[in-house]
């Protein structure tokens, strides 16, 4: 039987935004409604996991893995061959890419 | 009658919107692609548009493992996902993790030898593995990590399915996993299986981060310069080293020293560089500390 193996690594945002103080300091603020004057400036989730995923991906580099980010499409493709494997194989996923 | 009441103001009733119930005419979504049309969960089988699957959860690790031991499961040919959910535990938890096992284990001992107890050897090597790893750990060479490995196996039938998961769990048994099929948890074993960051087996083990370069199937010691000769074995691994003294440059691929605690085992310090009769050593002009310092990952 010829196979091929496929590596995937799933990066989460746990651990990511640092101490549990931004978010206390965040819970605070939403409850005394003084947002509006002592905000806490930071990265968004989005920015910290793009921030790790670049690391990891560097990490993974260096040992010659040569790791490739998904895009949205290709992951609801792995989804869906996770979920439904004959079927992602019978009937792949037609989804267009947008064009940015 | 009380004089006076105290109540929590509720906050005020809203009318919620109508639930559209023609579902046939919403927009179909890529969710509606990707979900199975039927599943059915079942003791020894997870069933996927009539396909069985069946997961495996690794609950015994063996002590003592070689750099690349789950390639031998990888490559024995079964078709299976395997899985590996790593979460990293903060230092200063798992500082305090190992200070209370010590703390347990030892007072332990010392009760039992004050009374005259012959000695547990189960608790004699957890305080070993826990007083060994705590200077490394405040040193910050090693983390502690917790680590969850799961297998799922997938068929066309429900007979291939159990001869299958045999296969794979006699391929684990021979490299020392202790694997369980998790019956009535295969929902669980599949979403943990799904590349979804989601645990929900909670199998876990603890392993430090030598343990876990090792664990992972695609790493692999092998350190051996392009036209080297046997310079030694690794500790442990007891895979040979080869280094070629003449190489230039002195290695091309500097990646192949990644796992620094069995470089350090082979590689001698600055004062026993060895050098040839009448050939006095010479460091290389493009890089300080020529082949050693790239072996040691400079």
């Amino acid at each position: 039987m010829l196979l091929e193996p496929h590596v995937y690594l799933v990066v989460g945002r746990e651990g990511t935004a640092g101490s549990l103080l931004r978010p206390i300091v965040g819970w605070f603020m939403r409850r005394t409604r003084r947002r509006s004057r002592l905000s806490v400036a930071g990265p968004s989730d989005t920015d910290l996991l793009d921030q790790r995923g670049e690391q990891v991906a560097l990490a993974f580099d260096a040992i010659g893995a040569r790791p490739r980010r998904l895009d949205n499409v290709e992951i609801a493709e792995l989804l869906f061959s996770c979920w439904c494997p004959e079927r992602a194989r019978r009937q792949p996923l037609r989804i267009e890419r947008s064009a940015s | 009658m009380p004089l006076l009441t105290i109540r929590r103001r509720l906050p005020p009733v809203r009318p919620s919107r109508p639930v559209p119930t023609d579902a046939p005419f919403l927009p179909r979504t890529v969710l509606d692609q990707i979900a199975p049309t039927d599943v059915e969960q079942r003791r020894d089988a997870f069933l996927v548009e009539n396909l069985p699957a069946a997961g495996l959860a690794v609950t015994a690790l063996p002590r003592t493992i070689v750099p690349g031991w789950l390639r031998g499961v990888c490559e024995q040919g079964l078709p299976f996902d395997l899985a590996v959910h790593i979460r990293r535990i903060p230092s200063d938890v798992a500082q305090r993790f190992l200070d209370r096992q010590v703390t347990v284990h030892g007072s332990a001992q010392r009760f039992g030898a004050s009374r005259g107890r012959i000695t547990d050897t189960a608790q004699d090597t957890a305080l070993e593995d826990a007083a060994s790893l705590r200077m490394p750990l405040q040193r910050g060479q090693e983390q502690l990590f917790r680590v969850g490995i799961y297998g799922l196996v997938r068929a066309t039938s429900t007979s291939a399915l159990g001869g299958l998961v045999r296969r794979v769990r006699e391929a684990c048994g021979r490299i020392g996993i202790h694997t369980r099929e998790t019956r009535f948890q295969h929902l669980q074993a599949f979403r943990s299986c799904l590349p979804q960051l989601d645990d929900e087996l909670q199998d876990e083990h603890y392993l430090h981060t030598s343990g876990l370069a090792a664990l992972l199937p695609w790493s692999a010691v092998r350190l051996w310069m392009p036209g080297g000769f046997v310079w030694g074995f690794a500790r442990g691994a007891r895979t040979p080293i080869g280094i070629n003294l003449f190489a230039n440059p002195p290695l091309t691929d500097a990646n192949v020293a990644v796992l620094p605690v069995s470089v350090r085992a082979v590689v001698p310090a600055q004062a026993h560089r060895p050098t040839l009769p009448g050939r006095p050593w010479r460091r290389h002009p493009g890089r300080r500390g020529g082949p050693w310092r790239a072996l040691r990952g400079g």
